[in-house]
């Protein structure tokens, strides 16, 4: 009798939590957060997302909210979501949305952790707990083996964002986390910022293995004279659509760096 | 030339050769010696002196035609023009040679200014006042394109800030565009001469005043496109140079002209240097640097005893 009576409470309590998570409605404006809204399966929750969410393509039929800097006001008072996501470029604008009950929620995207910590905060909001901590498992598994890919590893590697001015990945940016997980070097792993301006003798001088370069950098010909003894390879743009994103997909991104020495 | 002035010349000379050793030299990695000298440094000492040059030459034409220490050489809207050419460059045409668009932005902005403050009927204040209306529409057009596109936005606000990023290096078409300039400068610079004066008492009536005030303006806009060409938009240079330079060595402008060619070429190459080597490996955006060391050298100039604001 009393397996019935538990039965029925946790019967219950599941189908309320769920009524409690179907009200829930969130806005996004990271496209890694809008993919994470639906490995955890709460696409339903997500009313609008921003014009960068590509990804998973059903993203691309939700509402455009607008961008990192441009929110479309009107639509966002329409939709009240209860929390509106949002990372690092937009981080001086959302607060004040919060005085109109929509409660802005920051993620960090700095490391692979953080990608975690992401999917575990958006696990709790979503009331997903579960297959939040399912989905970090998977990821752990799946970074684990995308790691044993390197047969060749400790390779110096220069990621070169731009040219003309010559931009690169400091410590503080996720790729760099990401070049170091999989079992390579990144020559400009010291520099203590995300994105910096550096000296191209910099560059040079540290001889890189491998230079790679982003898929928006023309000027290749010039990148081959100037690291002459260096493999150069020039991004695609599905290789930077996932190594630019710090998601669900990250496994990808050491899958890639993994294996680029192998050769 | 007073021994005094051939003194401050020889000084400025030591400081250009100075700045150029620096340039070339300091910290020279000897295994990739080659390539760092034919691909980055000496490509970086060619713009730094035609972008330096230039604007000093421009700031010295507006200067005196306008009869105005603070006339900029990017008085005739031309920043916006170049700014707005860049941005265009880099969100519509993918381009690596945005300098090329930024010098013909330039350029457009320039004929466009000029042409609308008349001709015939030239004044100097409409001069201002269309350029600073075009710098305001250019400016706010630059500013919204930015922000819709945050993927491009670190690159593009660095490139704006001023530098020797483009991909022209070592660019045959500039090398050509300030050899022009400069055979038109030499041209036209004794003239300058007259137009320092009351032109009334000068020339015969005012229309022929205004035909060389508009020339002048017309190769100032030229030279101005050239240095953007080389290094995007600098600030300061095309200010303080023709002022130091008054205030060192008088009021020739056959003097005046190469003691500009050597001053922005100097100021430009040491600040050049201090970009490279202050953060090292970070580089610092040329016009930041220019524009900190520019600042307090204004300031002192403009309260220095028999300086700007008492001349």
């Amino acid at each position: 009798m009393y397996k019935l009576l538990i039965s029925i409470i946790v019967t219950f309590f599941l189908l309320f939590s769920s009524v409690l998570a179907k009200d829930l409605s969130f806005v996004s404006l990271e496209p890694s957060l809008t993919e994470t809204m639906y490995a955890l399966g709460a696409q339903d929750m997500l009313k609008a997302v921003s014009s960068q969410c590509n990804h998973p393509v059903q993203a691309k039929e939700k509402p455009i909210i607008g961008d990192y800097y441009f929110i479309n006001e009107q639509l966002l008072f329409d939709i009240k979501p209860d929390y509106f996501l949002f990372g690092e470029l937009s981080f001086f604008m959302i607060d004040k949305y919060e005085q109109f009950g929509i409660k802005p929620v920051y993620f960090k995207n700095s490391d692979i952790e953080s990608v975690y910590q992401n999917i575990f905060v958006l696990g709790k909001l979503t009331n997903k707990d579960e297959q939040a901590k399912d989905l970090v498992l998977d990821l752990k598994n799946k970074i684990l083996n995308a790691k044993k890919m390197n047969k060749n590893p400790e390779k110096k590697i220069l990621y070169v964002i731009s040219m003309h001015p010559f931009i690169t990945i400091g410590k503080k940016s996720f790729i760099t986390d990401i070049i170091e997980k999989s079992g390579n070097h990144s020559v400009t792993k010291n520099i203590d910022t995300s994105y910096p301006l550096i000296s191209i003798e910099y560059a040079i001088s540290q001889k890189p293995d491998i230079v790679l370069i982003d898929i928006h950098c023309k000027d290749e010909s010039m990148i081959q004279d100037l690291f002459p003894n260096a493999k150069i390879i020039k991004m695609t743009q599905e290789q930077t659509d996932f190594t630019d994103r710090p998601s669900i997909r990250i496994y990808k991104s050491i899958e890639f760096f993994a294996q680029l020495g192998n050769d | 030339m007073t021994n005094k002035k051939g003194l401050a010349f020889i000084i400025l000379l030591t400081g250009f050769i100075l700045s150029l050793f620096l340039c070339l030299f300091y910290k020279l990695d000897v295994e990739n010696s080659q390539i760092i000298l034919s691909y980055i440094r000496i490509p970086v000492v060619l713009k730094a002196i035609i972008s330096g040059s230039c604007l000093a030459l421009a700031g010295m034409f507006l200067q005196t035609i306008s009869k105005n220490p603070l006339a900029d050489p990017y008085l005739t809207g031309l920043s916006s023009g170049a700014g707005l050419g860049i941005v265009i460059s880099i969100l519509f045409f993918n381009s690596q040679n945005y300098s090329l668009f930024g010098f013909f932005g330039a350029l457009v902005a320039s004929f466009i200014v000029i042409a609308l403050s008349g001709f015939s009927k030239f004044s100097i204040t409409k001069l201002i006042l269309i350029g600073l209306s075009l710098n305001l529409f250019a400016g706010s057009i630059i500013s919204f394109l930015i922000l819709k596109n945050p993927e491009k936005s670190y690159p593009m606000t660095l490139i704006l800030t001023g530098g020797f990023s483009s991909a022209d290096y070592f660019d045959k078409i500039l090398i050509s565009l300030f050899i022009i300039a400069i055979f038109m400068c030499v041209l036209v610079f004794p003239k300058l001469n007259a137009l320092r004066l009351d032109t009334r008492l000068i020339f015969k009536s005012q229309e022929n005043a205004n035909k060389y005030n508009v020339l002048f303006i017309l190769i100032a806009a030229f030279l101005t496109s050239i240095s953007v060409y080389s290094a995007g938009i600098l600030g300061f240079i095309g200010i303080i140079c023709p002022l130091l330079s008054k205030l060192i060595f008088g009021l020739d402008a056959r003097v005046l002209f190469f003691a500009n060619l050597l001053l922005g070429s100097t100021l430009v190459l040491f600040s050049s240097f201090l970009a490279s080597n202050i953060l090292y490996p970070v580089q610092i955006p040329l016009g930041v640097v220019i524009a900190i060391v520019g600042a307090p050298f204004f300031v002192f100039f403009l309260f220095k005893k028999g300086g700007i604001l008492n001349n």
